[in-house]
């Protein structure tokens, strides 16, 4: 029943430690001894000291952190209200990021477009994709997220750590607008890979860990039996986020 | 045998999970689970809730157990119910779920339930909730547990969720090594890092059972997550229905 392994690139992963509490795997090292339990070849990752504290400073802990080993893909995170584009500009292209995570509740703003449409404008033509938690605490309210996602629709957009309790937001928004896709991580619905499958096909899903709060294992236990066909798999496993991270395939 | 533990019959629309048998039956089956206990918790009238867990075990009595469940904001029906729902009904275990009812586990409310569970050996199964038990006293602290448990030995409590979270999971422990009648249900939409082999390692493996939470979270994922945990294949058999089948009375 199970079905063979192909490539994973987990889309959602933290790396480093927390001001509030300990985190039980808080090191590169960590990190890639997780990934290489698990089957997981390379991660998208973010540090989480941006959350709360400085987003520039946090980046540059991450890049720190990261060391320039290749598994691991660095995400900036930014504030569309306080940072500055041409800061971050001057960043991503020295060190080659190519996705941004933002936190507007956590930040304290909405993801409205007179805040937001600048930095879209500029992710466009770089093309790079946004990731905006959606968990059991969404990010961003239901209705900014779309009107603003809406007026980008070049700008792929990343609804990280769906959880089930956000269902409610997240069904309607994957069918509203087709450059949202679904991270994997939290989205424990029952038979949800299929519903999804249906909902946005299989483009649009991407596997996510969620790492450290959570071990990836499972899950990967569980798509793999799904029933997909190989070349869903592989999509779902790693071939969507090559092509958003990359602008691949 | 794959038993799971812990499932919903009904529905919770707000969350997509929409009762539907087929939909269960083929998560179970590529999840290779055999058995599910199923309750239902959605009735201010539990006889309403019972009948609905029956008439839904009728349909595939091979597949489903029915678990009964009363409510405690009428206590003057609930030893009806409990010997109805055992008795007609042929339910094998009790649901209760405190917060949801916003009522302690420390409240003598619960007393006969757990006292009809002692008389008739069946497993009595909780939400709990690791959170804290002062600032949330209706929560489920899996400590409240131990004293129904010392006073019921005939009961076999079963602290579902495992706690959710870090703190639960430990406070779980605690309780099961203090009271040879508790067991840890593994459940949760929190998949830490070895939580499975922490429960095992401070619980022992007889008294860890596997739950998914259905149709709320997918069957295939809390199998995956015994199945990939480092933790002996004995100690998977056990957790995954050797554990749920004596239980039940099954083996």
């Amino acid at each position: 029943m199970a079905q063979p392994e192909v490539p994973v690139f987990d889309c959602n992963a933290a790396l480093g430690r927390l001001h509030n509490q300990r985190v039980a795997y808080d090191t590169r090292d960590d990190l890639l001894r997780m990934m290489s339990e698990s089957g997981i070849a390379k991660a998208v990752v973010y540090n989480p000291y941006c959350l709360h504290f400085g987003t520039v400073e946090g980046n540059q802990f991450l890049l720190e952190a990261i060391g320039g080993d290749q598994r691991l893909i660095a995400q900036f995170v930014v504030n569309f209200a306080t940072d500055e584009i041409s800061e971050i500009d001057a960043l991503v292209r020295q060190s080659g990021i190519r996705s941004l995570r933002v936190v507007p509740a956590t930040h304290r703003y909405p993801l409205v477009h007179w805040i937001a449409d600048p930095w879209l404008e500029w992710m466009a033509q770089e093309r790079m994709a946004l990731w905006i938690p959606m968990s059991m605490r969404a990010e961003a309210d239901a209705r900014d997220l779309y009107e603003t996602a809406k007026r980008h629709p070049k700008v792929p957009v990343v609804l990280a750590g769906a959880h089930y309790n956000s269902y409610p937001v997240v069904w309607p928004l994957v069918k509203a607008l087709d450059h949202l896709y679904v991270d994997t991580s939290r989205f424990d619905l029952l038979d949800g890979i299929n519903r999804l499958l249906q909902r946005a096909g299989p483009r649009r899903i991407l596997f996510g860990s969620d790492f450290p709060d959570v071990d990836p294992r499972p899950y990967l236990h569980y798509l793999r039996r799904c029933g997909l066909s190989n070349a869903d798999l592989e999509a779902i496993c790693g071939g969507n986020l090559q092509r958003l991270i990359f602008a691949e395939g | 045998m794959i038993i799971d533990f812990h499932g919903h019959v009904g529905s919770f629309d707000s969350i997509g999970a929409r009762q539907d048998a087929d939909r269960i039956l083929r998560a179970m089956d590529m999840a290779q689970v055999d058995l599910a206990c199923v309750f239902n918790i959605g009735h201010g009238d539990a006889s309403k809730a019972n009948q609905l867990t029956a008439e839904f075990v009728a349909q595939h009595p091979d597949r489903f157990i029915g678990f009964l469940f009363v409510t405690p904001h009428y206590p003057e029906e609930m030893e009806a119910e409990m010997i109805r729902g055992a008795d007609e009904l042929g339910l094998k275990g009790i649901k209760i779920y405190p917060p949801y009812f916003n009522r302690s586990v420390e409240d003598a409310i619960w007393d006969p339930i757990f006292s009809f569970a002692h008389q008739r050996k069946l497993p009595v199964i909780s939400h709990t909730d690791g959170t804290d038990p002062i600032v949330n006293p209706n929560n489920g602290e899996p400590q409240m547990f131990v004293p129904w448990a010392k006073k019921y030995p005939g009961a076999n409590i079963v602290l579902a969720h495992a706690g959710n979270f870090r703190t639960g999971r430990q406070s779980c422990v605690r309780a099961a090594r203090s009271c040879p009648n508790i067991y840890i249900e593994i459940c949760t939409s929190w998949r830490h890092f070895r939580s499975i082999e922490d429960l095992v390692e401070g619980a022992g493996e007889d008294r860890v059972l596997y739950g998914s939470d259905l149709p709320l979270i997918d069957p295939r994922i809390h199998t995956g997550r015994v199945l990939t945990a480092n933790i002996s294949d004995d100690a998977k058999r056990k957790i995954l229905g050797d554990n749920a089948a004596r239980l039940l009375h099954l083996s």
